[in-house]
């Protein structure tokens, strides 16, 4: 009796801290936050509009990724609401009709201490935006954006999982990743590359 | 109704066990608890988060987004001068890199200069003037009005050439924009001198031209056609000079050219070259051994023997520099010396190089003068692939017209009222006390003109903010050892932090508050700047050669001195035009080391007095990105901590069979002690270096590396005796258990 209470006690210890850390801690740590508006990357990249990635998140003359589309992409076409939903109202109203950009909260943003640029990666070694970013541009929907009360980081770049176990190679954006894949690209790579 | 007591025996049996949390089962959930978190993501991932926590602070800087851009400049951190690219976001860079068509670096960048934009945010950044309060090197700053601090150092000046007492500059980077203005400064107040830095680059070279003539003709070394190179002191495989001349010498290594590096230090670049590992202070009898078997072995060229005064006499001091004797003195064998005269001889033109260590020095003179002794012998002064004459970069407007500067020798101990440290271009190494033995004592001013609060800056009274790197005007005349004269300039990319102003200005403020005029022209590095690009207009010699693209433009082709400045801002490279090699005029072998060598030729040298108290020769190493600047960014921290890479400041490094003649094991801490001073180190052992010889890595300091608070007690330079020869290259020193 006393040999399995003491396993117990020990066992309930275990328990306790594994379901802290493994379930309890990823709740804690990220706060949830849902994107401005609700958006269909399937619909804009389906046949029905046809648009490819880089229409809307296109490089710069100089080699910089624009990134998020400007307001004024969105109004080209939705100067005049395109549906009756309710984020389609919110949409021409609040940001198109006022001129206002949208407030995305972007899943893949790199902290301000890595300097990451999208040129080389598309133009030299030719990676695709799937590579990285996941199947993001088949999603009927916005996923909450997760941020790191302690970071500030996007869930995103530690990962989903909170293990690092990665499902797929394209989860996870921290310098473990980004020197992976180098590696075994053969791509040379110094700490100045990406820390200025 | 009392009851009685509960009956004792089966009715307690039955009665439901009580379950009471002891000490035990704490300590067992405790322990199961700690294992569970361990076994979790929990501790991993928030010292992960905990770790980028602390890299996004809201107080460290951050490039900005938006438009790049592509500039070019000139790295001005060291007297290299390297042609950066500078990546910039709007106006701000945001990584610096090399130019592989620049003819002087062929694309290199060092370490520090790869950082370079990193520096105007230095945690070590002066602002205005500061006060240093406490032991020299172990102060607290306090702000100061910059009017206050500029009214005491002019009263300080004044009272000194009241008292009689020297007025002295440390001139940090002789030959740049900010050197001439300092120039113009010393020689228009009386009783004022100029001391360039000891162990500036080309100090051998200068020794040469005062050795080959009258002093009057610069020389340089023709790397690019020598058959062979042998450089004493100078690690020019390690970037001594122009970074990419030595990398083209290696590169033609296969074809036939060869150089070999003499030195007693480890060498970081050892599989580069060929090194000859000799024992410390080796380097004259080496030159002189080279020299006596060139001679016994008829290998000198007759024309050569003609061009000096006093062959005979030398031939008669060499006699005693056989190589048998000089194997013992230089820790080399015999036989080696006597295959690499033969080697010398046979890949002519051959060249012999003497040279500074960034962190150990100029050679002594010694050393100095065998080494251009031998290069008589070789036939290659004044020819191809040997020394050649090198016209200087014309000077700017009135810059003849100054006095000649005093070297720190010179300079009597004790008689400086007042020091004045330029450090605005690069940190000077120098060990302190060599400055401090020359002041009058505690009435003694001493002010700093520095980006930083480090390096020799610690040790000043008063410290007067200059602009760091990028933030103005400064210029990168001819390197030490270019056989063709250059000029670069590097415009400002930055805006200049608060209250930071021009050496010159602050100068010239204190000069004022002296009651001392000064002249109005060079009185800023660019104005220096412009008046120096005039007068290359004026000349008429040379090319610009943009290192962008690889053009090549005549002088001639630039109409105005600003359109030539403007092509010069824009990262092009005024290069000489190239002239005839000619022969140097008769010149002495001996030369002022005569009595010296005969004393040494006679016998084997008497054991030192302390060779019993310091059985051990202390030597300083570094390279030149880590101690030329004063400081370096935090981002390199991890070369110089963890990479092992560079040797880490700070740590004792031994031959093993050192460590276990001195009882001791590598990780122990120990003292190393010399007559200078003492200094607490982590022992490290290395096969390659020296027995006998303990290295000492001179930089980069916590302070240069970005902790404030890291002043150290003591530096490696702070061990440095003197030789009695105007170099720090080796001290005795000993190896003691802390």
């Amino acid at each position: 009796m006393v040999k399995y209470r003491a396993a117990a006690g020990f066992l309930a210890g275990a328990v306790v801290a594994l379901g802290a850390g493994w379930v309890a801690f990823p709740r804690v740590l990220y706060r949830r936050a849902a994107q401005p508006l609700q958006f269909s990357h399937r619909l804009h990249t389906g046949e029905r509009v046809g648009l490819a990635c880089e229409e809307c998140h296109a490089l710069a003359a100089d080699g910089r990724f624009s990134g998020i589309p400007r307001i004024e992409k969105c109004a080209a076409c939705h100067a005049e609401p395109q549906g009756k939903t309710a984020d389609e109202k919110r949409l021409v109203e609040e940001y198109v009709a006022k001129g206002l950009e949208i407030p995305w909260l972007v899943y893949s943003r790199q902290p301000e201490n890595a300097y990451f640029s999208h040129a080389p990666h598309l133009k030299l070694a030719k990676l695709k935006c799937e590579q990285c970013h996941g199947p993001q541009g088949e999603g009927d929907s916005l996923r909450p954006f997760e941020r790191n009360r302690i970071s500030g980081y996007s869930r995103d770049i530690w990962g989903r999982s909170i293990s690092r176990l990665r499902r797929a190679r394209w989860e996870g954006m921290k310098m473990d990743d980004c020197s992976r894949c180098h590696a075994r690209s053969g791509v040379h790579e110094s700490c100045l590359t990406c820390h200025k | 109704m009392l009851q009685g007591p509960a009956p004792r025996g089966p009715a307690r049996k039955n009665k439901p066990m009580k379950t009471r949390v002891s000490r035990r089962d704490v300590l067992r959930f405790a322990s199961g608890s700690a294992i569970g978190l361990a076994l979790s993501p929990l501790p991993w991932k928030l010292t992960d988060d905990l770790a980028i926590w602390t890299q996004n602070w809201s107080w460290i800087p951050r490039p900005p987004r938006g438009e790049l851009a592509n500039r070019f400049t000139t790295c001005t951190l060291c007297p290299a001068g390297c042609a950066v690219r500078a990546r910039c976001v709007g106006d701000t860079p945001v990584s610096l890199h090399g130019l592989p068509r620049d003819p002087l670096s062929g694309g290199t960048l060092c370490p520090l200069g790869s950082v370079g934009h990193h520096l105007a945010y230095h945690p070590a950044r002066v602002a205005g003037a500061i006060r240093q309060l406490g032991r020299r090197g172990r102060s607290r700053a306090v702000p100061v009005q910059a009017e206050a601090a500029v009214a005491e150092v002019g009263k300080a000046i004044a009272a000194a050439r009241a008292r009689g007492d020297t007025v002295a500059v440390l001139d940090g980077r002789p030959g740049s924009a900010g050197s001439w203005a300092l120039r113009r400064f010393a020689s228009s107040l009386p009783g004022a001198v100029r001391v360039p830095a000891p162990g500036r680059e080309g100090r051998w070279l200068e020794a040469v031209a005062a050795a080959a003539g009258d002093g009057s003709t610069a020389y340089g070394c023709d790397l690019e056609r020598a058959g062979s190179v042998i450089s004493f002191g100078a690690l020019l495989s390690a970037g001594w000079g122009a970074p990419g001349r030595a990398r083209a010498l290696l590169a033609r290594a296969g074809k036939g050219a060869t150089l070999i590096e003499v030195d007693s230090r480890r060498s970081a670049s050892a599989t580069a070259a060929r090194r000859l590992a000799i024992a410390s202070d080796g380097e004259e009898a080496l030159a002189l051994g080279l020299a006596h078997v060139l001679l016994a072995d008829g290998l000198v060229d007759p024309a050569s023997l003609r061009q000096s005064r006093d062959v005979a006499a030398f031939s008669a001091v060499i006699r005693g520099f056989t190589p048998e004797r000089v194997a013992e003195r230089a820790g080399v064998e015999a036989g080696e010396i006597v295959a690499l005269a033969r080697t010398l001889a046979a890949h002519r033109p051959s060249l012999a190089l003497g040279g500074e260590d960034p962190a150990a020095g100029p050679l002594a003179p010694g050393a100095a003068a065998a080494v251009f002794a031998l290069d008589v012998l070789l036939g290659s002064v004044g020819g191809a692939g040997g020394l050649v004459p090198v016209r200087p970069v014309p000077p700017p407007e009135g810059g003849e017209d100054v006095t000649a500067p005093v070297e720190l020798e010179e300079v009597a101990d004790g008689s400086v009222g007042v020091l004045l440290i330029d450090a605005s271009a690069g940190g000077v190494t120098l060990p302190w006390h060599w400055l401090e033995r020359k002041l009058v004592g505690a009435r003694a001013v001493v002010a700093a003109f520095s980006p930083y609060r480090a390096g020799l800056a610690l040790r000043a009274d008063l410290v007067f903010a200059t602009p760091a790197y990028l933030e103005a005007y400064a210029d990168a005349p001819t390197p030490a050892g270019e056989a063709l004269a250059s000029y670069a300039v590097a415009a400002p990319l930055l805006v200049p932090r608060a209250g930071a102003a021009d050496p010159i200005v602050w100068l010239r403020r204190i000069a004022a508050a002296a009651g001392v005029a000064t002249p109005s022209s060079l009185s800023s590095s660019e104005q220096v700047v412009r008046s120096r690009v005039d007068a290359i207009h004026r000349s008429g010699r040379g090319s610009v050669v943009d290192p962008a693209d690889g053009s090549i433009r005549p002088i001639a082709a630039f109409a105005s001195p600003e359109a030539l400045l403007k092509a010069l801002v824009a990262g092009g490279r005024w290069v000489d035009d190239a002239e005839p090699p000619r022969s140097a005029p008769a010149c002495s072998l001996l030369g002022a080391c005569g009595g010296r060598w005969r004393e040494l030729a006679a016998g084997p040298a008497a054991p030192r007095a302390d060779a019993a108290k310091f059985p051990l020769r202390l030597q300083l190493s570094g390279r030149r990105d880590a101690v030329a600047s004063a400081a370096t960014s935090p981002v390199t921290a991890k070369l110089y901590r963890e990479s092992g890479l560079r040797s880490r400041p700070g740590t004792a490094t031994v031959n093993p069979a050192t460590a276990r003649a001195a009882g001791l094991r590598p990780g122990q801490r120990v003292r190393v002690e010399t007559g200078a001073g003492a200094l607490g180190a982590p022992l490290a052992c290395d096969a390659a270096v020296l027995p006998g010889v303990v290295e000492v890595a001179v930089g980069p300091d916590g302070v240069a590396l970005g902790d404030r608070g890291a002043q150290p007690d003591a530096t490696a330079l702070d061990l440095a005796g003197t030789d009695g020869q105007g170099g720090w290259r080796s001290t005795p020193a000993r190896l003691v258990e802390a």
